[in-house]
């Protein structure tokens, strides 16, 4: 199944504004972003060295905000669309 | 009045229409770019969900401060030194809310709201601030 991953600001110019990957039917966040950071080899920028996202990474799942377990346990469904930002500096 | 907007914002009008005759303060905050050896400053946002989140922050401090209005204007493009980059109006019956609701209004946006900033250099350089 597809779903699409937009990001903003320093993540943007690394990921891209907006990609369409594919992923398996039982995809979670967490896992798919992992693969992409995998792709980009720049596991670092997304997580720490345990596996665990960077606390101050923000994962959104169609315009709702996940929280670090949201990333781990909600099941992705075709269409989706997950955003990911990086930390913010607005003001 | 909610907004994020590469116009200029006119602060003298702003206040003048969120002033109520329930309000005995009006506490403006004016956030401007700073000159730390920079060109400029580039801003970037996630404008729904920005718009979206200052909203929510804005109710959120008329119920916990007690304020009367809230007004939230924040730039994004390329910003140059001097420019104004936000303006927040708390409008209170007292002083003491105004402060304590402009301050929480200000730091919650630097806290989670999605809105980056890009310091240029004058030869071009550039780097996100974290």
């Amino acid at each position: 199944m597809k779903i699409t991953i937009r990001s903003f600001a320093r993540f943007r110019e690394i990921f891209g504004e907006a990609r369409t990957i594919e992923t398996t039917g039982d995809a979670k966040p967490k896992n798919v972003l992992y693969s992409l950071c995998e792709d980009e080899g720049c596991t670092e920028l997304l997580f720490v060295p345990d596996g665990t996202l960077h606390p101050h990474i923000t994962v959104m799942l169609n315009g709702k905000r996940l929280s670090a377990r949201e990333t781990e346990e909600t099941t992705l469904t075709a269409g989706d669309v997950l955003v990911i930002y990086p930390p913010v500096s607005g003001g | 009045m909610i907004s994020i907007q590469k116009e200029d914002i006119d602060i003298g009008s702003l206040i003048q229409q969120s002033r109520d005759i329930d309000m005995g303060a009006q506490v403006v905050f004016v956030g401007t770019v700073r000159d730390d050896g920079i060109e400029a400053i580039e801003f970037e946002a996630d404008r729904e969900t920005a718009i979206a989140d200052l909203r929510a922050l804005a109710a959120e401090a008329m119920d916990k401060f007690g304020l009367i209005s809230v007004d939230i204007i924040h730039r994004d493009g390329l910003l140059e030194k001097g420019e104004t980059i936000l303006v927040i109006i708390a409008g209170a019956a007292h002083r003491e809310e105004g402060f304590d609701g402009c301050r929480f209004i200000i730091e919650e946006i630097k806290r989670y709201v999605p809105i980056w900033k890009k310091d240029i250099t004058a030869t071009g350089e550039s780097h996100w601030h974290d």
